[in-house]
């Protein structure tokens, strides 16, 4: 199947295929998009939103996705009289004829014919042209001519544009199949890494089993190392799949047992599931800072004269702080007295210290893997691990509580963040190349994200300036709209399954080409397993149905490469 | 195929009376039997020396109408009132059979050309004297025209007044050569449904002819 020696699909290939003509161009503006006159034996229910299409113009071909599908007539008395029937004769001889459908298509892209792009007069040979990938595809910056061809796409189509999973794509996996056709869309993984990321889409919509095959291609293909914080231990050793009456379908480690360690923030939990942590996360109160209690805000509903005394007793006790808040807290002695003392020292509101006292003796509390002094240092080994090239996945188990799990990806990925910052710069310096890209996988984006937070904490600095030092998040949620605009905006690849909620809807599209298109789009997906995909590491927007995870089958191309072993068509050739 | 007046495919019709390059007029070979409504008819065309190697070339021509009348010019007088029936006058009176003729009127739709058979009005019309045969679905150039339905719009303009009633018949008969009738129908109308859509009187009732 992966024979190098295979040429790409060339505009050559592409001829107009009869079988899969739909209609022809009748109209329509590159702004707005192509009106296309449904053929009269073409089936308008076979046709829907979101399909992908080809149009065969006289010296490009374009490529777009049906947007929108309205009905017409040539004259609008024949559409007031019915025929008495719907299967009538005449019927069915005025539908597509008299009475037709008019399709939207938005072209996104064209590949010139090479004639145009040779050394022959190309007039874009200059720096200033249109940027390209190897195929030649261009942004479509010009339409198809009236009655152009329009057709169903076919998988030489979606191969030129996406590019496929085999030898000549070494970054390229296989997400999954666009609507109504039998072959397969890759992402370039390669492209994908180099920005920060997100997958939205309300619950039950597939994100869990979609993000899950994301990172296994991102390991697959070598793309990036992952860090996954992973909430309710879904990607480490075994997930949970509804659909299959309770059957688990396979984490990264069963998949990839070298290459994966999965940390523990709850050894019992681990253990009940009978997974063997690589390790056992503690983290030091003296591993909390301000800027972590600050992200709690919400869930701790703290104020914000609490905060302001969280930052005047960091400053009075430095990184002893917590332990420092924790000792008198938990003193029975802390009277009045003591607090209006201790308030008086670092000039902060008694009631205010009051109240973060005993917010932050709940936190404690609930949180057993925060301790005194930690047997082991939990930033330090992860980076051992990541810097090894080595995939983790932190476990929270038992303590799936938002504060919790907020409190951790903060502590850690603070650090983490400033490892990989003062790596690259070394690097930089002696001009080593630059450190294998990190990808960290945060759930419930929005509560490290929102307005109030992203310029505050260590996720909202990755998404804004990450890129720099190879950084990227992969975040997933399903309220896009409470995410901070400016960090949605540097969301490079969006992955977008179905949302009802208008505002979460007008948050993923916003500054994205096509806007109104998409939201059509987006409306018609169906409630699991479909998503559209758009931004930095795909050519053009399109809608795929995502491969299946978890059957047997489906774990065939998705481990450890091993050696192909001789099939029995090879002995009998 | 070669298409040169030997090989008559059809039967003989009659004989052009008068032509113009829209349509002719032929006289039925027997009275009373002009070709139905919408047959397709292949006419003589012009033999000359310069028609692009085509030795006989044929005009072709949908019947468009047809009539029987007094070739004197004026109405014949009633009569044999005893008779049974009309035909059994004739038989009485067989000399009433000279003074009257039954002609047809055909509106042109293809001609021979160079490399074949060509949708469109030929460049000169029938010359009269010349015979009219029949060429019936069977026929290559019938299967040709029906294949492309591209002398439509031709035949609905040739006389507006009743062309879709003939375009209809045109088209049954067509379809009794092709293999799937049914589907050709609904590709004809379809083809209808476009020409005459600005006007969706004539084409429900040409939609109707094509139904039943
Ligand atoms: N690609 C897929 N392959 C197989 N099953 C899927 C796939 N995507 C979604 N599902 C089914 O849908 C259910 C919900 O998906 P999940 O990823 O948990 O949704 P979310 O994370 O958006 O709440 C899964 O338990 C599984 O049964
Ligand atoms: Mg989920």
């Amino acid at each position: 199947m992966e024979d190098i020696r295979k040429p790409e699909p060339t505009f050559e290939d592409l001829g107009p295929a009869a079988a899969a003509r739909l209609g022809a161009v009748i109209g329509g503006s590159l702004e707005k998009g192509l009106e296309v006159r449904l053929d009269p034996d073409a089936s308008l229910e076979d046709v829907r939103v979101g399909h992908y299409v080809a149009i065969q113009g006289q010296s490009a071909r374009f490529f777009g996705m049906i947007t929108d599908i309205s009905l017409d007539a040539l004259d609008e008395r024949l559409a007031k009289t019915p025929p008495d029937r719907a299967d009538s004769f005449s019927a069915r001889v005025l539908a597509g004829t008299a009475t037709f459908a008019v399709l939207k298509v938005v072209p996104s892209l064209m590949l010139p014919s090479p004639a145009l792009r040779g050394s022959t007069g190309s007039p874009r040979t200059d720096s200033t042209a249109a940027p390209r990938t190897d195929s030649g595809l261009q942004p479509a910056r010009t339409i198809p001519a009236h009655f152009a061809p329009v057709l169903k796409a076919s998988a030489q189509d979606v191969e030129v544009v996406f590019g496929a999973e085999d030898a000549k794509h070494p970054r390229h996996f296989t997400v999954g199949t666009p609507l109504e056709m039998e072959v397969q869309v890759a992402l370039d993984l390669g492209k994908f890494t180099e920005r920060s990321n997100g997958v939205f889409g309300k619950s039950g919509t597939g994100k869990t089993f979609l993000t899950r095959l994301l990172l296994i291609g991102i390991l697959q293909k070598g793309a990036a190392t992952n860090l996954v914080f992973d909430m309710h231990n879904e990607y480490g050793w075994e997930g949970s799949s509804e659909g299959r009456d309770g059957r688990t379908v396979k984490g990264l480690k069963q998949l990839f047992p070298s290459r994966v360690a999965i940390f523990s923030l709850d050894e019992a939990s681990s253990r009940r599931r009978k997974v063997q942590p690589d390790f056992v996360v503690e983290i030091g109160y003296s591993d909390i800072e301000p800027e972590d209690i600050v992200t709690l805000r919400e869930t701790l509903d703290l104020t914000q004269p609490m905060l302001d005394s969280v930052q005047l007793l960091a400053r009075r006790y430095g990184r002893g702080w917590l332990k420092e808040v924790l000792a008198e807290a938990a003193a029975e002695q802390t009277t009045r007295e003591r607090l209006r003392e201790l308030a008086g020292g670092i000039e902060a509101h008694e009631s205010a210290l009051a109240g973060l006292f005993r917010r932050l003796q709940g936190l404690a509390g609930r949180c057993p893997f925060l301790v005194p002094e930690p047997r082991d240092n939990a930033v330090q080994r992860l980076l051992d691990y990541l810097q090894r090239g080595t995939h983790v996945v932190l476990e929270f188990g038992g303590h799936s509580s938002l504060e919790a799990y907020i409190l951790v990806a903060n502590v850690l990925t603070r650090r983490i963040f400033d490892r990989y910052k003062k790596l690259t710069e070394e690097r930089q310096g002696t001009g080593a190349p630059r450190p294998q890209p990190l990808m960290i996988t945060i759930e419930e984006a929005h509560k490290f994200l929102s307005p109030e937070l992203a310029h505050q904490t260590i996720f909202g600095t990755i998404a804004r300036e990450g890129r720099k030092y190879n950084v990227a998040l992969l975040v997933i949620d399903q309220r896009p709209s409470a995410i901070d605009g400016e960090v949605l905006s540097q969301v490079g690849t969006k992955i977008v399954c179905q949302l009802d909620n208008e505002r979460d809807v007008e948050a993923v599209l916003a500054g994205a080409s096509g806007r109104s298109e998409l939201r059509g789009v987006l409306a018609k997906l169906d409630s699991k397993q479909q998503a559209l995909m758009f931004g930095h590491a795909l050519p053009m927007p399109v809608v795929v149905r995502v491969r299946d995870y978890g059957s047997p089958e489906s774990y065939k191309s998705l481990g450890e490469p091993t050696a192909p072993a001789a099939s029995v068509r090879d002995l009998f050739p | 195929m070669s298409r040169d007046s030997t090989d008559a495919q059809g039967k003989r019709l009659g004989q052009i009376l008068a032509a113009s390059t829209r349509s002719f007029t032929a006289q039925a070979q027997e009275l009373h039997r002009p070709p139905p409504l919408g047959a397709l008819v292949r006419a003589e065309g012009p033999t000359l020396s310069s028609s692009a190697g085509v030795a006989n070339p044929g005009i072709y021509a949908v019947v468009m109408g047809s009539k029987t009348e007094s070739v004197e010019g004026r109405l014949p007088v009633a009569t044999g009132w005893e008779l049974r029936d009309g035909a059994a006058v004739l038989r009485e009176e067989p000399h009433l059979s000279k003074l009257l003729a039954t002609t047809f009127e055909a509106a042109v739709v293809a001609h021979d050309a160079g490399e074949g058979m060509r949708v469109g009005l030929a460049p000169r019309p029938a010359p009269l004297y010349g015979f009219v045969q029949e060429c019936p679905p069977e026929a290559d150039v019938a299967q040709a025209l029906a294949a492309s339905l591209d002398f439509l719009p031709l035949l609905l303009s040739a006389a507006p007044d009743l062309a879709e009633e003939a375009a209809a018949a045109c088209l049954r008969l067509l379809a009794e050569g092709q293999r799937d009738p049914e589907a050709f129908l609904l590709r004809a109308g379809k083809r209808l449904a476009v020409l005459l859509a600005r006007d969706p009187a004539r084409l429900e009732s040409a939609l109707r002819r094509l139904a039943k």
